[in-house]
């Protein structure tokens, strides 16, 4: 009696999850397309579904709607919008490929260094000033590069900081599961404070908790911009730092998918969509 | 002795003392009867000060203990009192229920108090519970150490209220006896009680309390041979 | 079925052997148990005093100074949450403190002494009004009466949901990765950040968190049982 009682809890208790997180998609035929995606990260399921949705031509797309991860704390790619969205260079280039895909794109706003993990299952694509390393690369897949950045160090304006010896054994304030976090990691004898958000790390170094940050170069100058007393944003050049590629991140294996963005990217480029983006929100900002 | 003079206690808007004034002689054995809610157990728990009066003023020894920069704790440890539920404190043995006070107030040494304590345990013939706890006690035993421990911090007074009416009925007698005692060694005494046999035995005077006021104040032979106002005769009349 | 437990190997191997990431893991608890253990020392140290202040009266029979600021101070650290406490705590009142355990053992430790303060506060209420007044009226002072008859009763009562507090205490210092402290949640989060695989992390953190906190309720109902026999004798 007792255990029946608890087994019929139990299903009901699946039941409601999973109709719980059924409930965005709209239609049935959407939803056996994205539960298959989900559950199946490999091309070939992906691709026996292409039928079912023969436009898009990838089941990610199946249901015309594509839901993109970011991580709104990272300025000027992406912050939260005077209207409580989610808005930055990142968002305006996403909605603009959603455009020319013919999808309708929907932004998740989440922890950055739960992006790469969420692909496939929470989210279909993540864009957030995300680098490209081999790292990711195991884990996911990205389109052409959109953007080059370098990172950038912040120090307090009295710092003597200025090569890469003097990095060494620091406390080096970076965001949680950013480059800038696996450079400060690689970095000898540092202790590396890691924040949820950039803005934390550097008030930290304005409070003389830290003795740097590393982060990319566009909100290390808004910072500097925002503290030209206190701090100066120097080159990552300067300490080796090489440069790196801004991607939209993937799931694993889905060319359609990769093709279209790539294609969508390349497009963008050819009508100068993208350079009108670049100086809005990226030169504008500084 | 102790000198009370128009004290009125109210508890909201419920008014319990309305006015009483007493005097208590050095020796005397005062028995206060009356029906619940008649104000005896407050009028009581005024003279140490458990309650404080509303109005009206307590004098001990001379000494006014209602004004306003008089030290409590000084006043009542001349003032011993026995409670109807024992009150013994159930975290420590016998013997530290009855040697806290004089120890931790320095009017003894640990061994005086000690001392003291068993001499006392003696005269009630507890001396062997010195290193039970209360909980393991019965009620007639919790009440004559309750008796002592008051006694250990050799009071001027002796204050009882209704010592024996949370005792079973083959218990009160043991209590009663002990009370006894104290009062043949010329202890002052104040006792609320429903005891009659004990008021007509032990009291040098009875008083009547109804509805905040002493209503008759006698001696024991006059107070139950011969009761004058109506209202106590017929509470006589019902528990007689 | 057997290359899913390869991959769970695989897994595991990533989250906890590679690049000894253990010995993260290992760094992690013990940022968590430092923060949790002085926490609740200076929780318990807060709380009984602002229970003894919230429970003082004046003659009149009302509240003094003392017991209104201390349920100022209950009041306030309840109702706001406590990880926007700890951010108060670290970006503005202590934001030039660099010994980041001991902002967070502030925080914790005045977040969690409003708790224990009402915990004790109830505790000292269940003691019979009797034990007090028998106390008083051997001319003992109210502080005495409490230090020798009331708190020690009060004690056992409030033991049961004082661990309780601990155990609730222990579980938010999960929060302190907010202010870049690298406990055991945060190291899950920082290797998951590295692997990007949560599973074994956050799985590994769970285990270890529900372990400590096990061993912690045994250890409190040993004492509890302890302390009830010396009721009995």
């Amino acid at each position: 009696m007792k255990k029946s009682l608890v087994t019929l809890l139990a299903i009901s208790m699946c039941a409601v999850m999973l109709a719980g997180c059924g409930a965005p998609k709209e239609t049935a035929a959407a939803d056996t397309a994205n539960d298959t995606a989900a559950a199946a990260d490999t091309t070939q399921t992906a691709d026996e579904d292409t039928d079912q949705a023969a436009e898009a031509g990838s089941a990610v797309l199946a249901d015309g709607v594509l839901t993109v991860g970011t991580n709104a704390e990272f300025p000027p790619f992406e912050y939260v919008g005077d209207d409580g969205e989610p808005d930055g260079f990142d968002m305006a280039l996403i909605k603009a490929v959603g455009d020319k895909m013919g999808v309708e794109v929907k932004i998740e706003n989440m922890e950055f260094a739960s992006l790469v993990s969420s692909i496939g299952n929470k989210i279909d694509v993540a864009i957030a000033g995300m680098t490209v390393t081999d790292e990711r690369k195991e884990v996911v897949d990205f389109s052409d590069s959109y953007y080059d950045a370098v990172q950038y160090v912040i120090v307090p304006a009295d710092s003597s900081i200025a090569t890469a010896d003097d990095l060494v054994g620091k406390t080096i304030g970076v965001q949680l599961g950013t480059t800038g976090d696996f450079l400060a990691q690689d970095i000898e004898g540092s202790t590396v404070s890691s924040y949820n958000k950039a803005v934390d790390a550097v008030n930290d170094l304005l409070n003389g908790r830290s003795d740097l940050v590393i982060v990319d170069k566009n909100p290390a100058e808004v910072f500097a911009g925002m503290y030209p007393d206190d701090v100066i944003a120097l080159d990552g050049a300067q300490f080796g730092f090489e440069v790196e590629n801004y991607a939209i991140a993937m799931p694993k294996g889905d060319a359609e998918l990769a093709n279209a963005i790539n294609q969508a990217i390349k497009d963008l480029k050819a009508d100068g969509t993208f350079d009108k983006l670049v100086a809005e929100y990226i030169e504008g900002s500084n | 002795m102790i000198d009370v003079k128009n004290l009125h206690k109210t508890f909201e808007d419920n008014h319990v003392l309305r006015g009483v004034n007493y005097h208590v002689n050095p020796g005397e054995k005062i028995v206060v009867i009356g029906p619940s809610g008649s104000g005896k157990s407050t009028f009581l728990r005024c003279l140490n000060l458990l309650e404080t009066p509303t109005s009206g003023e307590i004098y001990l020894e001379g000494e006014l203990i209602t004004g306003p920069n008089v030290n409590l704790n000084k006043v009542r440890q001349k003032m011993g009192m026995v409670f109807q539920h024992f009150n013994l404190f159930n975290n420590l043995t016998i013997l530290d229920n009855i040697t806290l006070a004089p120890t931790k107030l320095k009017l003894m040494t640990k061994d005086e108090a000690a001392q003291r304590a068993f001499s006392l345990l003696d005269r009630v013939g507890l001396r062997d519970k010195a290193d039970a706890y209360p909980s393991s006690l019965s009620g007639g035993q919790k009440q004559r150490i309750a008796i002592v421990r008051a006694l250990a911090m050799n009071p001027k007074v002796m204050l009882f209220d209704e010592p024996t009416s949370a005792l079973d009925p083959e218990m009160v007698g043991e209590v009663l006896e002990v009370m006894k005692e104290l009062a043949e060694a010329g202890m002052t005494m104040v006792v609320v009680t429903h005891e009659m046999g004990f008021a007509r035995e032990v009291g040098t005077k009875v008083l009547f309390m109804d509805e905040g006021n002493i209503v008759e104040e006698n001696t024991p032979d006059e107070f139950f041979g011969n009761p004058r106002s109506p209202r106590l005769q017929d509470f006589l009349s019902k528990v007689l | 079925m057997q290359s899913w437990f390869i991959h769970v190997g695989e897994m595991f191997q990533r989250a906890f052997l590679k690049e000894d990431r253990w010995k993260l893991y290992l760094g992690g608890l013990g940022v968590t148990l430092k923060v949790a253990f002085f926490a609740a020392i200076l929780g318990v140290i807060l709380g009984t005093v602002a229970a003894l202040m919230k429970l003082s009266v004046k003659k009149n029979g009302k509240p003094s100074v003392r017991s209104i600021i201390a349920t100022i101070y209950i009041d306030i650290i309840r109702g706001t949450p406590s990880v926007v406490q700890l951010l108060i705590m670290w970006f503005i009142i202590m934001k030039n403190c660099r010994n980041g355990v001991l902002v967070a053992v502030l925080s914790f430790g005045i977040n969690s002494g409003a708790y224990v303060a009402e915990i004790i506060r109830a505790g000292i209420l269940a003691v019979d009004q009797g034990q007090t007044e028998a106390g008083r009226s051997l001319g003992l002072s109210q502080a005495q009466t409490m230090m020798y008859i009331v708190i020690p009763q009060a004690i056992k009562n409030v033991l049961p949901p004082i661990g309780n507090e601990f155990i609730v205490l222990l579980k938010e210092t999960a929060i302190v990765g907010y202010v870049s402290l690298s406990d055991l949640t945060r190291v899950a989060n920082q290797v998951s950040s590295r692997t990007y695989e949560a599973f074994m992390p956050l799985i590994g953190a769970a285990v270890i968190y529900f372990v400590i906190i096990k061993i912690l309720s045994i250890l409190l109902s040993k004492l509890e049982r302890r302390l009830r026999k010396s009721d009995r004798r």
